[in-house]
């Protein structure tokens, strides 16, 4: 599957995990996503792994953005914590209806960290990331290509 | 007597239990602001009413549970509620829970946030410490997603229907359900499904306390308009004020006079011209519609506790259905 190909699926899923009250719209094409997609293409796993850790990424990363960015203006406020709120509790549903087990146990400790560095004012961002590099360098070997 | 004596429930025993998840977090500095934030929260106390209700459940299973598992089963509940609290009170913008200073005032909107996004994602660690992998999914599923994920679908639901006076009833029973009810019914299941009870008790068991969370909002819903400010902390007819639309206005709606006063509040409208139809409301026939739709969800809990009377324990769900049916707080 092609980064793109991989990047328009994980995305089809996600809308239709997401309720139309919520009105949330995902945005494809960041170049974090693209990032991410291209670092799973690398690794020997079956496209719908690659998916669903995708997905995870993506949800949990938007979620944090909502919760990382609450403004003083009502409206404005009211909707950042709902929305990180929504995405957080549909990273836990997408990743329990794809069997993800082994990526919910291994990122707990990791959003933890976050929340707690992101109080003392420490950077936090690069966390997520990393901690998903590691748990597919840690799992998978690099898919081998041919060369010809 | 209190709710926790009447079940025979040990509530300090789950206290302890939140307060060892935050003091025993390795991750956590000794002198942390999330640390104190948690153990005050802890520390001020409150009903406990979904830990119970997780203990409650378990009664009905066909083995007793692991009581470290339970009891941070029932933790987990707490933190879930809290958590969804302190999100709350940021969104009312409440300056006061219990008669203490509520979280967000005491720091402010960001760290109030993450510290109930760090007692979710302490809990999910946790829950991973002691249950089989089957368990973890079970609890993970339904108390961890389903039941947030719907409290945020309720939130949205409110915010998508402030001043909307053509609401219509089953949509304020689905937001009323998705914010209060579910949570609820979730805690009672996830208590009988740890006891490995029988499906249809589970079933049976969620239904219970979809039916007790209903009457509980409608009652709570009412008591907006019934009690006095003192009583309240807020003023009289606040959610109206604020745009919500709940069980009595949509009963008074359907009157011709009122429900045309009704609609010509706004979000600009005076504190006075609010107080007005508030009053109009408060003696109108809506009220008692309410109550009797109350009412209808306490029977509904009634007959569901006569299909579990196998159960020794359907005497703790009766001892719950008269905490809900005599409330007046």
């Amino acid at each position: 599957m092609s980064t793109s190909q991989l990047m328009t699926q994980t995305f089809e899923q996600l809308t239709q995990q997401l309720a139309p009250d919520a009105g949330i719209a995902i945005e494809v094409n960041t170049r974090w996503v693209k990032e991410m997609a291209h670092f799973l293409n690398e690794y020997d796993m079956d496209d719908a792994r690659r998916q669903c850790i995708l997905g995870c990424y993506v949800l949990l990363r938007l979620s944090l953005q909502s919760h990382g960015d609450v403004q003083e203006d009502k409206q404005e406020l009211t909707r950042k914590i709902l929305d990180g709120d929504y995405l957080q509790s549909i990273y836990y549903e997408y990743a329990l209806a794809n069997h993800a087990m082994d990526l919910l146990n291994a990122l707990a400790p990791v959003i933890k960290t976050i929340h707690i560095r992101r109080i003392e004012g420490k950077p936090a961002e690069f966390i997520l990331p990393t901690a998903i590099h590691q748990f597919v360098t840690y799992r998978y070997s690099k898919a081998a290509y041919e060369v010809i | 007597m209190k709710l926790s004596d009447a079940l025979h429930i040990d509530v300090d025993r789950i206290d302890k239990e939140m307060i060892d998840l935050v003091r025993y977090d390795r991750d956590l500095p000794v002198f942390s602001v999330v640390k104190r934030s948690v153990l005050d929260l802890i520390q001020a106390g409150g009903k406990r009413l979904r830990p119970m209700l997780v203990i409650v459940g378990s009664r009905f299973g066909t083995r007793e549970p692991e009581a470290k598992r339970l009891v941070r089963l029932a933790a987990a509940a707490e933190f879930v509620h809290a958590a969804s609290l302190i999100h709350d009170d940021i969104i009312d913008g409440a300056e006061r829970r219990r008669q203490q200073p509520t979280l967000h005032t005491k720091t402010n909107n960001y760290t109030a946030t993450h510290v109930a996004n760090y007692m979710m994602a302490r809990i999910v660690e946790a829950l991973f410490e002691y249950s089989d992998k089957e368990e973890q999914g079970s609890a993970l599923q339904d108390l961890i997603s389903a039941a947030p994920s719907r409290l945020c679908l309720g939130e949205y639901q409110q915010l998508n229907t402030r001043f909307d006076y053509d609401i219509r009833l089953e949509t304020y029973l689905e937001k009323t359900m998705n914010k209060t009810a579910l949570l609820m019914a979730t805690c009672l299941q996830v208590g009988a499904r740890t006891a490995e009870s029988d499906e249809w008790v589970s079933n049976k068991l969620y239904a219970f306390g979809r039916a007790v969370g209903m009457s509980f909002q409608i009652k709570d819903d009412l008591l907006d308009f019934e009690q006095s400010e003192g009583k309240l902390g807020k003023p009289v007819g606040a959610d109206l004020m604020n745009g919500q639309v709940t069980l009595p206005v949509i009963y008074a709606l359907r009157e011709e006079q009122l429900g045309d006063q009704i609609r010509a509040l706004h979000e600009g409208s005076s504190v006075e011209e609010f107080q007005f139809v508030i009053d109009q409301i408060r003696s109108s026939p809506a009220m008692d519609q309410a109550k009797e739709l109350s009412h209808r969800y306490m029977h509904e809990a009634w007959e569901l506790i006569e299909d579990l009377r196998e159960f020794k324990a359907s005497q703790d769900l009766e001892t719950i259905w008269h905490y809900f049916n005599d409330r007046d707080f």
